[in-house]
């Protein structure tokens, strides 16, 4: 997509161009693919200095952005006494150089701690309300989900579905994991009003086909007792794996 | 294309290692022309007299002992961003990838034209006062001195050529260091010592060297010294074209 791997087969445009095309492509399209890409004994001020030179950007910039990823303070210091949260921080910065109005970051969140993974989420959420595209690639999937508008699933190098979260779930019925000491009981009860149940526990159950609402109501009308009740979050990972599960046979 | 070189002189000098260079070229320089001064005269020298101005030319030529080093520069120069995968940002700030090649032949060419000077004051530093000790007067050899020396920078310069050249076609830096180094101090010696295979031998780098220098050596045969200036330099180019054709556009990951 960047130019940097040669495709087997189709292209990939950015504004409408090839990005080898692009005149200025750090002005347009910023990237985070690996935080290892610094030479250790160069330090991270000058690391963005390189790259602000090849393109011309003012060195004020890169100040700018070092206080924005909170490196102002170790900025003199050599990248490789750097952790692996400040080397993310550092290319982050780097991608922003250019103010670009595309964003493509592989796995960001790796090695931030979670403090760190906030403030990024934070940050990318400003940069999209901003009207920019933000690319995330990741597989930490619970993450995606607090961020991502839209959401593209690939498995194996294949699109399995694309679409915004609301829609993907959609495909995936609800569940709700209910826990009774009475659960033979209530498996029978539950399974009697038409919902599918199944034992995920000693005295768990994980019933589909009714709401949470639902299963409590019955449990109270025949008189059994529970003692947890929840609708299980229709998460990203519950999707993915209702998309893909056939794939891994 | 100024940016680009702007850029690669930043990644120069933002670490230490031009630095430990110019000091080890230097160092060699000092030593080599001590050397060559220590032991014009012995009987069994056969270098010419240091009062010819063949003789002048041997001691003046120790100006090009630090060419290792210097391809070496240009080696690390081309190979330490694959390395430390700064080629990844170094490609997305330049997807032209010939384009970074062109930067790094200009700015390590110009490195070596610095490293020249600094090793051609090393030489006047260390032989002026020598050879006047041995009441070697240096008066009408003006010429001599200033051409050999200047011919010594241009050799340097183009060694960083080399250095970026090679570099580009084996991008694993310790192959590309280690690979250089046996074919300047194994290989090429040998290929030159033998007086049978002088019409190749007279086309090394070494040799090409000699040539630019206008070294006499018994019963070597070198080139002219254009055609050896000529010679060295489309070895750097033809690494670096060739380097640009198979290995740079090679996928990045």
């Amino acid at each position: 997509m960047l130019g940097l791997v040669a495709p087997t087969s189709g292209t990939a445009t950015i504004g409408g161009r090839r990005y080898v095309e692009l005149t200025h492509p750090t002005d347009q399209v910023g990237a985070v693919l690996e935080a290892a890409s610094f030479h250790p004994a160069r330090s991270g001020r000058d690391h963005l200095a390189v790259y602000s030179t090849v393109n011309g950007y003012a060195d004020r910039r890169a100040e700018v952005l070092l206080e924005m990823v909170g490196l102002t303070d170790v900025a003199d210091r050599p990248v490789g006494g750097y952790s692996q949260g400040m080397r993310q921080r550092l290319a982050l910065a780097n991608a922003l150089l250019g103010d670009p109005q595309v964003l493509v970051l592989d796995e960001p969140g790796n090695g931030l701690d979670p403090e760190g993974i906030a403030w990024l989420r934070h940050l990318l959420r400003s940069l999209a309300d901003d009207g920019r595209t933000v690319l995330v690639s990741s597989h930490l999937l619970s993450e995606v989900e607090q961020v991502a508008d839209r959401v593209v699933i690939i498995n194996h190098g294949r699109l399995v579905r694309e679409g915004t979260i609301a829609e993907l779930s959609a495909g995936v019925e609800p569940r709700v994991l209910v826990r009774s000491p009475e659960a033979e009981k209530l498996a029978a009860a539950l399974a009697a009003r038409g919902a599918r149940v199944q034992r995920s526990g000693p005295d768990e159950l994980t019933v589909s086909g009714l709401d949470a609402a639902g299963v409590g109501h019955v449990a109270f009308t025949e008189d059994l007792e529970l003692h947890g009740l929840a609708a299980e979050a229709s998460d990203l990972e519950r999707v993915f794996f209702a998309l893909t599960s056939g794939d891994r046979a | 294309m100024t940016r680009l070189v702007q850029a690669e002189f930043r990644k120069l000098f933002t670490t230490k290692l031009w630095l430990w260079l110019l000091l080890g070229a230097v160092g060699l320089v000092a030593l080599f022309a001590g050397l060559a001064l220590g032991f014009a005269g012995e009987p069994d020298n056969p270098s010419p007299p240091l009062d010819t101005p063949d003789g002048l030319r041997t001691v003046l030529s120790t100006v090009t002992g630090g060419t290792a080093l210097v391809a070496v520069l240009g080696v690390i120069g081309m190979t330490s961003e694959y390395r430390h995968l700064t080629i990844t940002p170094t490609f997305l700030a330049t997807p032209r990838r010939e384009r970074v090649v062109a930067a790094k032949l200009v700015t390590y060419a110009a490195a070596g034209l610095v490293y020249g000077i600094a090793c051609a004051l090393t030489v006047l530093v260390v032989a002026v006062p020598w050879l006047a000790a041995k009441d070697v007067s240096l008066s009408g050899a003006g010429g001599t001195v200033i051409g050999t020396l200047a011919a010594g920078v241009a050799v340097l310069a183009i060694y960083g050529l080399l250095g970026v050249g090679f570099g580009a076609l084996v991008r694993n830096q310790v192959a590309a260091v280690v690979g250089l180094l046996v074919f300047l101090f194994v290989v090429q010696p040998i290929l030159t010592a033998i007086p049978a295979l002088n019409p190749v031998g007279r086309f090394l780098p070494g040799s090409a060297a000699s040539a630019v220098l206008q070294v006499r050596q018994a019963g070597v045969d070198f080139l002219g010294p254009w055609q050896g200036a000529i010679v060295l330099t489309l070895y750097g180019l033809v690494l670096a074209v060739l380097g640009v054709a198979f290995t740079v556009r090679r996928d990045v990951t």
